[in-house]
């Protein structure tokens, strides 16, 4: 009976507070469906105003608008100092891919043919933060030829009195050129004088590098010192073996005017090559210039050379090796988009049983096409002739043979992928 | 001994007193119409140096790593912001090793943080060329947001140099009274202006705070080279729109321009975003300029 009762009660409760809760839902549709026809007569009253205005002037307001009020916002620029947008991806780092596709043919001598047409020949996967206030991280993963291979990982870090070190593996500051990735550069190739001294893979070292830019006057000084490895079978180990070496660098940039400048630098290698067990050292000199022009239109052009000799011992009681390597580069920039270019590459080597130098020369033309920021066009001739070991072997073609190549390159670039140098 | 020792002391307090005394802050503004609103402000508490040039694209100055000794010595990095400046600016902030300029530290001043912004998207992709996902960064053509930056720059070397801060604050005020008098004025004398067509969303700002109908860009998408299909679509929207003037930036002036001005009839006007000059009459003046053009053309 007592169950029953409650049951009753519970019963009763539910239907009044059902009923209760359904008359505050209508009552609540009620307010809704009156707002909504308070709003379509507003609607209606505002098109019937619109219609009985002659057209021409209707169309006049909606091209015309009205000026906004000179009323000075003042703001607390310390609430602002980050975007949402940014602030999203503090955290990560910089993430770009930068594709290389390259094409070339090549006709030398001996019936040598070769040809390719545009493959994605390399893949530039490049990451980069700070780590703290203090130090950055900067990585670059390449893949190419079926493999993937660390081509750059440093840190740098930001020492007192305005040092800077870098340590891990980094393209070497030697010459003006080394030290930029491929795709930085307006031309195709690799110089062939850069390809008879080190190969024709970029030269890289593991260690620490140290640089300190001075502000003197209008110029900026930079000297570095660095202590690497390196595996560089040309210059270095011809068995790829890892060896120890020194490098100390000066590079100058000049103000001449707003529109031009001068840069000066100069270089010194020397490390151990592992040819033979004693008298064996590799020492490399040489200096760089650039002068550059550039006016407010973007139209310009640029005069660049490098120079680098190598002396390889060769072991006890044997000649060193000793070969030269060079290039002169005119760039001429139409506007912002079209730039035409010429390179002279010269190297040569002393041939100790001739007594006598082999000199081997190439001549280039090309034309770059910026489409944007973010991608660009090159078509490249060059000219080779009586190519020494290391150009013959990149070219496929015997020592002493000539050659003539064409090259098509198209590099894009996806992500926030920063300036190159200057 | 003691007197030698005395005698250095004061010639080294001698040497050092008139330089702590005179010493002004060093202040770099990026673009040139930014160095005169600095100017403007800091008076004579202040040295300003600018890195870009007048009649130089903003978005592409060259990073010449001489331009990082200016920044070396900074105390007030004063920028665009918006991502304007990010091709160029961020590797000679690195050259420099001067952390007091560093995004987020008090000496380095974004003006599109003070001020309201226009264009900002929520998602963004390349293919709509090359555009600012904050927003339009070309806000220092507008006089009025250009007094808000200074308002909220006077504050900003107020906190680094508390010594000058009333006269910070008094120069910003006098420099936004002086925009906001000469807005007034020309708003009502442009009222009415017919549409013009722009090479670059760059005056975005400009048209809007004087009511200036924009129909159309010569460039198809921000920083993509128009096609010939874009530029006759183009001239034919400046016959039916009645566009009488085509404003140009002085780093966008060539071929195009003067052949869509050609096929068009409509007048082609040089519109500089900077002008030579110093302080608040350098960045008035190029105000003034602007809309002189703007209404010389519309006679």
């Amino acid at each position: 009976m007592r169950y029953a009762r409650m049951c009753f009660m519970l019963a009763a409760l539910l239907l009044s507070t059902g009923n209760a809760y359904a008359a505050s839902e209508i009552e609540a549709l009620k307010v809704q469906v009156q707002q909504m026809l308070k709003r379509i007569e507003q609607l209606e009253t505002a098109e019937k105003s619109r219609e009985m205005r002659p057209a021409e002037t209707a169309a006049a307001d909606a091209d015309q608008p009205k000026p906004a009020t000179p009323e000075v916002v003042r703001t607390n620029p310390a609430k602002q100092s980050v975007r949402a947008a940014t602030a999203e991806n503090s955290g990560n780092p910089s993430i770009s891919v930068v594709g290389n596709f390259a094409g070339q043919r090549i006709r030398g001598t001996g019936g040598v043919r070769s040809s390719s047409f545009l493959p994605l020949s390399e893949a530039e996967f490049i990451f980069g933060a700070n780590i703290d206030p203090h130090a950055r991280l900067d990585v670059t993963v390449t893949a190419a030829n079926g493999g993937m291979a660390v081509e750059e990982g440093f840190i740098t870090a930001r020492l007192p009195w305005g040092l800077n070190l870098r340590a891990g593996r980094k393209f070497l500051p030697i010459g003006r050129v080394n030290e930029m990735h491929p795709h930085a550069l307006i031309y195709a190739d690799r110089p062939n004088g850069l390809v008879n001294m080190f190969g024709p893979e970029i030269f890289i070292g593991d260690g620490l590098l140290l640089d300190r830019p001075l502000f003197v006057g209008d110029s900026v000084q930079t000297l570095t010192a660095g202590f690497f490895s390196t595996q560089n079978d040309v210059a270095f180990d011809p068995t790829g073996t890892s060896q120890y070496a020194g490098l100390a660098r000066w590079s100058g940039l000049w103000d001449l005017n707003d529109d031009t400048t001068l840069e000066l630098g100069a270089n010194y290698v020397q490390g151990k090559n592992g040819i033979a067990a004693s008298h064996s050292m590799t020492r490399i000199g040489g200096g760089h210039f650039a002068l550059k022009y550039q006016d407010i239109s973007q139209a310009g052009f640029t005069l660049e050379g490098e120079w680098l000799r190598r002396w390889q011992q060769q072991g006890a009681g044997v000649a060193a090796a000793v070969n030269d390597g060079s290039y002169l580069l005119a760039t001429a920039a139409l506007n912002k988009s079209w730039q035409l270019f010429s390179r002279f590459d010269y190297s040569r080597q002393y041939d100790p049983t001739t007594l006598g130098w082999l000199k081997e020369s190439a001549i280039s033309a090309g034309i770059a096409w910026k489409i944007s920021e973010f991608q660009g066009i090159t078509l490249q001739y060059k000219h080779t002739r009586n190519a020494l070991a290391e150009v013959a072997g990149d070219l496929g073609i015997a020592s002493g043979g000539r050659a003539n190549a064409w090259y098509l390159r198209w590099v894009v670039a996806i992500g926030p992928h920063g300036a190159h140098p200057y | 001994m003691t007197l030698i020792k005395h005698s250095l002391l004061a010639l080294l307090l001698f040497g050092l007193l008139p330089t702590v005394a005179h010493a002004k802050l060093h202040i770099v503004a990026t673009l040139p119409a930014l160095g005169q609103i600095a100017a403007a402000v800091a008076g004579e508490d202040g040295e300003v140096r600018v890195l870009a040039r007048v009649g130089q694209d903003p978005h592409f100055v060259p990073p010449k790593p001489t331009l990082a000794r200016h920044l070396a010595d900074a105390d007030l990095l004063v920028t665009a912001g918006l991502g304007l400046e990010m091709g160029w600016l961020p590797p000679l902030i690195e050259l420099s090793r001067n952390s007091r300029i560093r995004q987020g530290q008090p000496g380095y001043f974004a003006g599109a943080d003070a001020v309201d912004i226009l264009g900002a998207m929520q998602k963004v992709d390349r293919a709509m060329g090359d555009v600012h996902p904050e927003g339009n960064p070309h806000w220092w053509i507008d006089p009025i947001r250009a007094a808000s930056a200074a308002l909220a720059l006077s504050e900003r070397l107020a906190m680094i140099d508390p010594t000058h801060a009333v006269e910070y604050r008094q120069r910003a005020e006098a420099f936004a009274k002086r925009l906001q008098k000469l807005v007034t004025e020309w708003q009502s004398r442009l009222a009415g202006i017919s549409p013009v067509v722009s090479y670059h969303d760059s005056y975005r700002y400009f048209s809007e705070r004087f009511a200036i109908p924009v129909a159309g860009f010569i460039e198809p998408k921000p920083g993509v080279e128009a096609s010939t299909r874009h530029l006759d679509e183009l001239v034919a929207l400046i016959g039916s729109k009645h566009v009488s003037q085509l404003w140009v930036e002085p780093y966008h002036l060539g071929r195009i321009a003067r052949r869509v001005a050609t096929l068009s009839g409509a007048e082609l006007l040089t519109m500089p975003d900077a002008v030579e000059g110093e302080g608040a009459d350098g960045y008035v003046a190029m105000i003034e300029l602007l809309l002189e053009a703007v209404a010389g053309a519309q006679k």
